[in-house]
């Protein structure tokens, strides 16, 4: 019987499983596997990993998130954080569920779906001069990419940013974070913990607000808040981030308030 | 509902003697039972229990217990205006059997000796029973605390129990754990760090306490700027915490150390902090 396995096994995999970069993954498996809308939730049985919040849209995805496309490549990102491995993915998706006609059909449709999520990616990847979308397929290497490095590229999407500008926000030059990924070697300690801190900050907005809100609060007074992550400004950045991160402060009383007696509601009685 | 079976007035001798009372204060040999049901009980000491509703038995506690403490609050056991809180909650108090040599437990409290004799004695706050006043008319009061700073500490201990906030273990494994094990490897420059400090509080994006997303820790020192060393400390901390949120859960955020001036700290900020003790 046709099974997703030989197609999963194929380069464009190791394309999506290198791509999970993406904010998506960021935002954690389970927000992102409750992307699937109800059909596919049915399918894949989704309940027993989703979660409760709606996924982040990154800048990649908006393109892609409102179709089938969408819904595959969030959950071939989804599946992968979560230990899944290309042939355990593969060998899931390949079971039985719906008595063989519907595994079959699942194969066809989701062949085609991931080669349009390919096919959507490398289109973003031209509009945005990306070497790193639009390079061939089969020259793609599955596998882990420095943190640091995805961190940087992550920055990049999420602020709109080449990579020469987010280099400048973190203090380094347009090409030291290839070299970072090309030699396994993590940045220094300080450069770390600057790209860190910024992308910590980048990644919770990205988490907390959908897509629209978030490119609107980045856009929004002449983009300088955009201007601001992109000089390095952490400062002006928490200021504007914090009533999204951490909400409206909440007051707590305190252990060891005075306050005075309440009547009783039954008191009449 | 329950106000209906409320004597009006209530008996002048319960009045009485609850105001005689407070939190803290000692009684000996109160009653100590609970419920339970015995084909699944966790408490396995043998009991002889008469009294059931369904199928949970009443068990009482062995009679060796000799105090219990009050941990109502006072207002609450001497009412000052018309009652209407007919119980208060006692938790047992004894000695240990065996000598103690490590600190003991958090449920394990402490009690200033004399008034009870020789030995250590201990509240044992996993258990408070519930009683009515009624049970205070010709008990004496055994006053334990000799100072309202014992008074004010044992209430501390009592609220902090049930107030404490309840936060994910990522919060102590991939935030505490780093800063224990920093603390440990310098402990004199980490003892010049925390000189500076005033308090250590926390920062959780809201509705996210149980499976947090950003947290920021925010230090604020005692009075002016920390030094720069200190600073270099909390953000070496933060590299080594950070990486390990980054692994233990990449929806975790950390974010950058706040650092207050104690000085000039925002006091509505502050008050919106979960307090970390023992940083």
């Amino acid at each position: 019987m046709p099974s997703l396995t030989p197609l999963l096994r194929r380069e464009p995999l190791g394309m999506i499983v290198d791509l999970r970069y993406e904010p998506t993954a960021a935002a954690g498996p389970e927000r992102a596997i409750t992307e699937l809308s109800g059909p596919w939730q049915r399918l894949f049985g989704s309940t027993s990993i989703g979660g409760s919040e709606p996924a982040s849209q990154p800048a990649v995805h908006d393109h892609v998130a409102d179709s089938a496309q969408g819904i595959a490549f969030a959950l071939a990102t989804s599946l992968t954080p979560l230990g899944l491995g290309r042939d355990t993915w593969a060998k899931w998706l390949s079971r039985d569920r719906e008595g063989g006609l519907a595994s079959h059909l699942l194969g066809l449709a989701l062949s085609g779906v991931l080669g349009g999520v390919v096919w959507h990616v490398r289109q973003e990847g031209t509009r945005r001069g990306d070497p790193e979308l639009i390079r061939p397929l089969a020259a793609v290497e599955p596998g882990p990419r420095s943190p640091a490095f995805r961190a940087f590229k992550q920055l990049g999407r999420w602020l709109d940013a080449s990579d020469d500008e987010v280099a400048t926000a973190v203090g380094v030059g347009r090409t030291t974070p290839y070299s970072w990924e090309r030699m396994s070697r993590p940045p220094s300690p300080r450069t770390t913990r600057r790209l860190h801190q910024l992308h910590s900050l980048v990644a919770g907005l990205v988490n907390r607000a959908s897509a629209g809100e978030y490119r609107e609060w980045l856009y929004e007074g002449g983009a300088f808040r955009r201007i601001a992550a992109l000089s390095g400004d952490l400062d002006t950045l928490e200021a504007e981030a914090e009533p999204i991160l951490f909400g409206q402060p909440r007051r707590r009383i305190d252990p060891g308030t005075w306050f005075p007696e309440t009547e009783s509601p039954d008191r009449s009685e | 509902m329950i106000d209906r079976g409320l004597a009006h007035p209530w008996p002048q001798e319960v009045v009485d003697a609850a105001r005689r009372f407070c939190q803290g204060t000692v009684i000996s040999v109160p009653p100590m039972f609970y419920g339970r049901v015995a084909d699944h009980a966790v408490w396995r000491t043998p009991v002889d229990s008469d009294v059931r509703f369904g199928d949970i038995e009443l068990v009482t506690l062995p009679a060796d217990i000799p105090y219990g403490i009050i941990t109502t609050q006072t207002c609450d056991v001497a009412e000052a205006r018309m009652p209407r809180r007919p119980w208060i909650q006692v938790a047992p108090v004894y000695q240990l059997t065996a000598a103690r040599e490590t600190t003991p437990p958090d449920y394990l409290v402490p009690l200033p000796g004399g008034a009870l004799g020789e030995g250590t004695w201990f509240a044992d706050l996993r258990i408070e029973i519930p009683v009515e006043k009624s049970i205070l008319v010709g008990r004496e009061p055994i006053q334990v605390f000799d100072s309202e700073d014992w008074e004010i500490r044992f209430a501390e201990i009592l609220g902090r129990r049930r107030d404490r906030a309840a936060l994910h273990e990522h919060i102590n494994s991939c935030l505490y754990q780093p800063w224990q094990a920093k603390v440990s490897t310098n402990r004199n420059r980490a003892r010049r760090v925390l000189a500076e400090l005033h308090a250590v509080r926390l920062q959780v994006e809201t509705g996210s306490r149980a499976f947090p997303r950003s947290v920021r820790v925010h230090f604020i020192s005692e009075g002016g700027p920390l030094s720069e060393d200190a600073q270099e400390w909390l953000d070496q901390w933060w590299d080594r915490a950070h990486q390990e949120a980054e692994q233990a859960d990449p929806a975790l955020l950390l974010q950058r150390n706040r650092i207050h001036d104690g000085n000039v700290v925002d006091v509505v900020v502050y008050d919106t902090l979960i307090p970390m003790v023992w940083w």
